[in-house]
C-alpha cells in the first residue's frame, strides 16, 4: 500500500484542496480493489475533474482511454472516437487484429467491439469527459453507456459531467463524486502557489547589490498573495468566482498593478500606498469581460480607420429598421408625404391622450417584425430627402446588407428571394441605427412610433 | 406544327438569303486597328491600376505575414492567434484581398492556408469537411502523398469531419501552421462560427491554428456574435485594410489625371462613376470594369478613335472615316472659326475637299489637343497643391477637384479666386513650401519662372536668416491696424498699413510677381476641354451606355412594359393620345396581362377577383370580344402571369380575394 499512498501524496501536492476526491478516486482506481462498473464525477467548470482523473489514471497501471465529448460534433463521432482510443490503449499492451474493427456506427456496434476487444483484459477504464454536453446525442446514450459495465465485466465507465440528474442514467446505485467549486481561501491558496515575477527583466544588481533572486522571490510571493486577496474582494467575488476566470483576471491586472514598483515609485513592502495609488484598476470592471482583441490602454492607439457603409446602404438600413419597428397602421402618420401640420394632427396628441387600459410591451423591446420588400422600399423613398432612381444598385445593396447579416430574410430559412411572400427583418440594434442615422442627417426618433428614450 | 413538342426543321431554300459579308468595309475597316490600339492602351492602364492595388494592400499584407510568422513562436496555451482584418463593407473586395494573402502566404511561409466562406459552411460538419479537405490537399512538403497513405494507421476509418485527420496530416508534414481564414465572417451563422472557433481552440494544443477573420462592419459586432466560450479562445489583433474610398480615389487619379494618358474620361462620366461608387457600391473592381467598358465603347463604337494610334498611315483608312470626321461638331466649329478670319479660305477649302489634307491636319492636331488636356490636368494639380497649404480652405476631394477642372468650370470659379487671395497673404515659409511642391509638377517652359522665383526667395531668406519670424507680405492682416476715430459723432473706421521692413517689401514684390504669373498660367491652361478641336477623340464622355450596362433599371422596365405596352410593341391599335397628362385609355386591344395590370394598379391592397374579372370582361366586350368562354382563359393566363411576376399572392384574409404585393414606382 505504501507506494500507492506516496503516489496519492504527490497528487495531493499537485492538486491542493482536493484531498478527499483524490482519496476516493485513488481507491476506485486501485488495481487491488474492485472498481464499480460505473462512476459519475460531477462539478462545475474549473474544479479539476478532468485533470485529476487524468493524472490518477496515468499513475495507476490500469489501461484506460479518455474521450472528450467537446471534440466530437456528432454522436457517431463519439462512438468512433471511443473505439479508436480504446484500440490505441489496448494495442499498446497486446497485439490486436485491427482489421476486425473498421467501423462503429452506433452504441450496439460499440458494445460488440468492446466485448471483442476486452475479452482478454482484466480491467479497463473508459472515461467520457463532458458527456452531458455531447452534440447530437441520442436519448439512450447515457443509460446505455451506464450499462456497459454490467454487460462487459472488465469494463468500468467514468462519466464526467457538470450537474448530475438522478434520471439521466436510469439506474440506481451509481457512485457519485462531487467536485465542489473552490472557496475564496482555496482559490487564493492555489494561486499563491505560483506567484509571477515583479521584475520581468531581471533584477538590476548595480542599483541595489543586496537584493538577490531569493529576496525577489520572497517579495513576489508576498505581493502576489495580497494582490490576489484584493482582486477577489474587489472584482472576482461576484463576477469571476471560478478558478480559471479568477486567474485570468489576476493575470490581466498584475502587470499594471506592479508597474509603479518596477518604475521605482513604491517599495515592494509599501503595499497600502500602492493599493491606494492603483485603486482605479480595481474599480474598472472591463477586465471581467473577455475581448477578442486585447486592448492595451497604455499603448497609444493607432488612428482608427473606419469603414463606412455606402451612403445609400445607410438609408436602406434605417428604412428597414423603421419598417420593422413601426406598426404598418402608423405608416400614414409617419411616412405620408403630407404637410407637417396634417401629420401632427393625425398622430401625436390624440393617440397619447388615450392611455390604453392594458399595458403593452413597448415595441422597441420586442424582436423586429418581418416586413415585405415593398414596404421597406416605400419607407426608404419617403424618408429620403432626394429622389432615388429605381435601379439595380439599390437591390445590390439589399443583397450586400443581407450577406452582412444586417438585414435578414425572415420566415422559413432558405426560402426563395423571388417568392412574393419573402419577408425581411432588420438585424441591428437601436444604438447602431441611431448613429447611422445621424451620420446621414436623419433623426430616427422623429419617425419611430414608440419614441425611444 | 406548334402542337408538336419537337419536330425536324427542314428549310425550303438551299442557301440562306442573306450572305455574310466577310470583308469589312467602310467604317468597319479600321476595326482591327482600333482593337489593337485599345489592347495597347488598356494594357498600359491595367498595369497602372494593378500597381495601385498591389501597393494599397502591401502594408496590410506585410503586417499580416509578420503576425503569422510571429505567432508560430509565441507559446500561449490554448489560445488561438487571430487576425481581425477590417476590410470594409464591400464584400467583393474581400475576395481579392484574401487571394493576394493566400498567394503571399504560399510564397513566403510553409503554412497551409485554408479559405472558408459562408456558402460552404451551412453547419459545423460541412465547415470541418471543407477545412480538412483543403488544408490537407495543399502542397505536402515532401511530395509525400504516397507516404501519407502508407503511414496511415490501420484500424477504424476516421470520419471525414474529424480533426484527427488534420492532426495526422500535420504530424506527417513537420506540423506546419494551419491558417484558417473566414472570409466573410458576418455571413456565417453565429452558432456555427462560435462552435468552430471553440473546436479549433480545443485542438490548438495539437495543431497550430492561426485564424483570420474578414470583417466588414466592426470588431465589436463580431464579438457580440461569438459565444463567450469561443471568445475566451481568441487572442486577436486588428489589421486595417485601406478604405475602398481611398483606393478608388487613387485609381481614379491614375486613370484620369496621370500624364500622357491618350484617352481620358470626361467630366460628366467621371462624376457619374464617382457618385455611384460613393453612394452605392464602393467596389474597386467594379470601378475598374466601368473604366474598361468606357475604353471599349470608345474604340469599338467610334471609328474615329483610330486616330489615337501613334502610327497611322493615310492608306489605312477608308473614305468613310473622313466623311465621319467632317461631321464632328468640333470640326465644324473649327471650320467656322477659321472662316471668321477671312484669309484662311483656301485652307478651309482644302480641308473640306482633300482627304489627305484632312488626314495631315488631324494627325498633327491630335497631339496638340492631348497636350492641352494634359495642361488642364497639370494646372488643376498646381492649384490643388496651392490650396492644400492653406488650412482654412474648404477641403475638396482630389477627384472632385479634377472633375471640375475637366468640366472647364475651374477657371472663373470662387475656388480659384479664394486660393489666389489666400496666396497673396501668405508668409514666406508657406510660399517656399508651395514652390517646392509645385516645381516637380510643372514642365520645362513654365518651370524657369518658378525656379527663378524660388532662387530669389531663398536668397532673400538667406539675408534675413537671423530673424526668427517669417517674412510677411503687405496684404497680410497682421501688417494692418484698424483705427476708430469719432468725428462729429460719426465713427470712422480706417485701416492703416504699418510700415513694412525692407525685406518685407521686397518679399511682397516677389510674391506679387508669383501670384501674377500663377493667375496668368491658370488662366491660360484651365480651359474647357469641350472647346478644343477634336476633343471627341481624346475625351470619352458618354453616360448612357454605362447606365444601361452597369445600372439596369430592371423593375422599372417590367413595370413600364406592362403599363404602356405600346412603347415596346409599337402597334397601331393603341397609339397613345398626344395629351400627355391623360393616361392611355384602356382598350381591348392591349395584351391581356397589361390590361389586367392596369386594373390591378387601380385597386387597393386586397383585390376582389370577381370584380377584377367583370372589369376585364367589360373592357374586352367593348373591344368586340363577346364570347366569355374565350375571355376567361385570357383572364386566367393574365392572372397567372402577374403571379409569376411576383405582383399578387393569394391571401387568407378574405375569401375570393388576392393581395397586392408590388407597388409601381418603388
Amino acid at each position: 500500500m505504501l507506494p500507492d499512498e506516496l503516489l496519492l501524496e504527490t497528487l495531493v501536492g499537485q492538486f491542493p484542496c482536493r484531498e478527499s476526491q483524490i482519496q476516493i478516486l485513488g481507491t476506485f482506481f486501485n488495481p487491488s480493489f474492485p472498481t464499480p462498473p460505473c462512476v459519475v464525477l460531477h462539478g462545475l467548470e474549473a474544479t479539476g475533474k478532468s485533470s485529476i482523473t487524468k493524472s490518477i489514471l496515468k499513475s495507476s497501471e490500469i489501461p484506460h482511454a479518455i474521450v472528450d465529448s467537446r471534440e466530437c460534433i456528432t454522436g457517431r463521432q463519439l462512438m468512433e472516437r471511443a473505439l479508436a482510443s480504446c484500440l490505441d490503449a489496448i494495442s499498446d499492451i497486446e497485439d490486436v487484429d485491427l482489421s476486425a474493427f473498421w467501423r462503429c456506427e452506433n452504441l450496439s456496434a460499440l458494445q460488440v467491439h468492446l466485448e471483442l476487444l476486452l475479452q482478454n483484459q482484466k480491467r479497463f477504464i473508459l472515461v467520457f469527459d463532458g458527456i452531458d454536453k455531447q452534440r447530437e446525442a441520442s436519448p439512450t446514450l447515457l443509460p446505455a453507456l451506464a450499462r456497459f459495465g454490467e454487460i462487459i465485466p472488465c469494463l468500468s465507465i467514468v462519466f464526467i459531467i457538470s450537474v448530475p440528474s438522478p434520471r439521466s442514467f436510469h439506474t440506481a446505485g451509481i457512485p457519485h463524486v462531487h467536485f465542489p467549486p473552490y472557496t475564496r481561501d482555496e482559490c487564493i491558496r492555489i494561486l499563491s502557489l505560483s506567484p509571477p515575477q515583479i521584475f520581468e527583466d531581471g533584477i538590476d544588481n548595480e542599483v541595489n547589490p543586496d537584493y538577490d533572486e531569493e529576496k525577489a522571490a520572497e517579495d513576489d510571493a508576498f505581493v502576489w498573495s495580497r494582490f490576489c486577496n484584493i482582486v477577489w474582494e474587489s472584482l472576482a467575488s461576484n463576477a469571476a468566482c471560478n478558478l480559471a476566470s479568477f486567474r485570468a483576471v489576476c493575470d490581466k491586472l498584475w502587470r499594471p498593478f506592479v508597474a509603479p514598483i518596477v518604475k521605482g515609485d513604491f517599495g515592494t513592502r509599501n503595499l497600502p500606498r500602492l493599493v491606494v495609488h492603483t485603486k482605479p484598476l480595481f474599480q474598472n470592471e472591463d477586465v471581467l469581460m473577455n475581448s477578442i482583441v486585447r486592448r492595451d490602454p497604455t499603448k497609444t492607439t493607432k488612428p482608427i480607420i473606419t469603414h463606412e457603409l455606402p451612403f445609400h446602404s445607410k438609408w436602406v438600413l434605417c428604412a428597414a429598421y423603421l419598417a420593422s419597428y413601426n406598426p404598418p397602421r402608423h405608416d400614414q402618420i409617419f411616412f405620408m408625404k403630407a404637410s407637417e401640420k396634417k401629420r401632427k394632427k393625425k398622430g401625436g396628441d390624440g393617440a397619447r391622450g388615450k392611455a390604453s387600459k392594458h399595458r403593452k410591451i413597448p415595441r422597441s423591446l420586442l424582436a423586429p417584425s418581418p416586413i415585405p420588400l415593398d414596404r421597406l422600399l416605400a419607407v426608404l423613398h419617403s424618408i429620403l430627402p432626394h429622389s432615388l432612381p429605381q435601379n439595380a444598385d439599390i437591390l445590390t445593396q439589399l443583397a450586400t446588407l443581407s450577406s452582412l447579416r444586417l438585414l435578414q430574410r425572415a420566415g422559413v430559412a432558405g426560402s426563395d428571394v423571388l417568392d412574393p411572400a419573402c419577408k425581411w427583418r432588420v438585424n441591428c440594434g437601436w444604438d447602431y441605427v441611431v448613429a447611422l442615422g445621424r451620420s446621414i442627417g436623419l433623426e430616427m426618433r422623429d419617425y419611430l412610433a414608440s419614441g425611444q428614450d | 406544327m406548334e402542337h408538336e413538342k419537337t419536330y425536324v426543321f427542314s428549310s425550303k431554300s438551299e442557301r440562306p438569303n442573306k450572305r455574310r459579308r466577310v470583308e469589312p468595309s467602310g467604317l468597319d475597316s479600321s476595326w482591327s486597328l482600333r482593337e489593337q490600339t485599345y489592347q495597347q492602351l488598356w494594357r498600359e492602364q491595367q498595369r497602372r491600376v494593378q500597381k495601385v492595388l498591389d501597393d494599397a494592400n502591401r502594408t496590410t499584407l506585410d503586417e499580416l505575414l509578420g503576425f503569422v510568422k510571429e505567432s508560430e513562436e509565441v507559446e500561449e496555451d490554448r489560445k488561438l492567434p487571430s487576425g481581425m482584418i477590417l476590410a470594409g463593407p464591400s464584400i467583393a473586395a474581400h475576395a481579392t484581398f484574401f487571394d493576394q494573402l493566400s498567394e503571399r502566404i504560399g510564397e513566403e511561409t510553409s503554412s497551409s492556408f485554408t479559405l472558408i466562406t459562408s456558402t460552404d459552411s451551412a453547419n459545423l460538419k460541412s465547415l470541418l469537411k471543407v477545412l480538412i479537405k483543403s488544408a490537407t490537399s495543399q502542397k505536402s512538403l515532401d511530395d509525400g502523398e504516397d507516404e501519407l497513405i502508407t503511414r496511415k494507421r490501420k484500424g477504424p476509418k476516421i470520419l471525414d469531419y474529424d480533426l484527427q485527420l488534420l492532426h495526422e496530416w500535420a504530424l506527417d508534414n513537420d506540423n506546419p501552421q494551419v491558417i484558417v481564414a473566414f472570409r466573410d465572417s458576418e455571413a456565417f451563422d453565429e452558432n456555427v462560427l462560435s462552435e468552430a472557433v471553440e473546436l479549433l481552440g480545443l485542438w490548438s494544443d495539437r495543431i497550430q491554428f492561426v485564424l483570420l477573420f474578414g470583417i466588414a462592419t466592426s470588431i465589436d459586432n463580431l464579438q457580440e456574435r461569438l459565444s463567450q466560450r469561443a471568445t475566451r479562445f481568441i487572442r486577436g489583433q486588428q489589421f486595417d485594410v485601406v478604405q475602398a474610398k481611398e483606393i478608388l480615389e487613387r485609381i481614379f487619379f491614375t486613370i484620369t489625371a496621370e500624364e500622357n494618358v491618350p484617352l481620358r474620361l470626361g467630366s460628366q462620366l467621371s462624376r457619374v462613376l464617382q457618385e455611384r461608387h460613393e453612394e452605392h457600391i464602393q467596389s474597386v473592381q467594379d470601378f475598374v470594369d466601368a473604366v474598361q467598358y468606357a475604353y471599349m465603347a470608345h474604340f469599338f463604337a467610334n471609328p474615329l478613335s483610330v486616330f489615337l494610334r501613334l502610327t497611322l498611315d493615310f492608306t489605312d483608312l477608308a473614305k468613310e472615316h473622313f466623311t465621319a470626321f467632317r461631321n464632328l461638331p468640333s470640326f465644324r466649329r473649327h471650320i467656322e472659326d477659321l472662316l471668321k478670319e477671312r484669309k484662311n479660305v483656301s485652307k478651309v477649302r482644302k480641308l473640306l475637299d482633300s482627304d489627305q489634307a484632312l488626314f495631315d491636319t488631324a494627325t498633327n492636331t491630335i497631339r496638340r489637343t492631348q497636350n492641352a488636356v494634359d495642361a488642364v490636368i497639370q494646372a488643376a494639380s498646381v492649384l490643388y497643391i496651392c490650396r492644400s497649404h492653406f488650412s482654412q480652405m474648404r477641403s475638396v476631394s482630389r477627384s472632385a477637384f479634377f472633375i471640375t477642372a475637366l468640366a472647364g468650370q475651374l477657371s472663373a470659379s470662387p475656388t480659384l479666386r479664394e486660393a489666389l487671395l489666400a496666396l497673396k497673404k501668405c508668409s514666406s515659409d508657406v510660399l517656399l513650401r508651395i514652390l517646392q511642391d509645385i516645381s516637380p509638377v510643372l514642365r520645362s517652359p513654365s518651370d524657369s519662372m518658378v525656379s527663378n522665383i524660388q532662387s530669389r526667395l531663398s536668397n532673400l531668406l538667406r539675408d534675413v536668416s537671423g530673424k526668427r519670424e517669417p517674412l510677411r507680405s503687405e496684404h497680410d492682416n497682421r501688417n494692418e491696424t484698424q483705427r476708430t476715430t469719432i468725428v462729429a459723432s460719426k465713427v470712422l473706421l480706417s485701416r492703416h498699413k504699418s510700415n513694412l521692413s525692407e525685406q518685407d517689401a521686397e518679399y511682397t514684390k516677389l510674391l506679387n510677381e508669383f501670384v501674377n504669373w500663377l493667375s496668368a498660367y491658370l488662366e491660360e491652361h484651365l480651359i474647357d476641354p469641350k472647346n478644343l478641336f477634336m476633343h471627341e477623340l481624346v475625351l470619352y464622355d458618354l453616360r448612357a451606355p454605362h447606365q444601361g450596362a452597369f445600372v439596369p433599371q430592371t423593375r422599372h422596365a417590367i413595370e413600364q412594359a406592362l403599363f404602356a405596352p405600346h412603347d415596346y410593341l409599337g402597334c397601331s391599335c393603341c397609339v397613345p393620345t398626344n395629351d400627355a397628362s391623360e393616361e392611355v385609355a384602356l382598350a381591348g386591344s392591349t395584351p391581356p396581362t397589361a390590361l389586367l395590370y392596369r386594373l390591378y394598379l387601380e385597386s387597393g391592397a386586397l383585390i376582389n377577383v370577381s370584380d377584377l374579372w367583370s372589369a376585364f370582361n367589360a373592357i374586352l366586350e367593348d373591344g368586340g370580344e363577346d364570347d366569355s368562354s374565350k375571355v376567361m382563359p385570357l383572364f386566367q393566363q393574365a392572372l397567372a402571369e402577374l403571379k409569376t411576376l411576383g405582383m399578387i399572392k393569394s391571401t387568407r384574409k378574405k375569401t375570393d380575394h388576392i393581395s397586392k404585393v408590388a407597388w409601381r414606382g418603388l
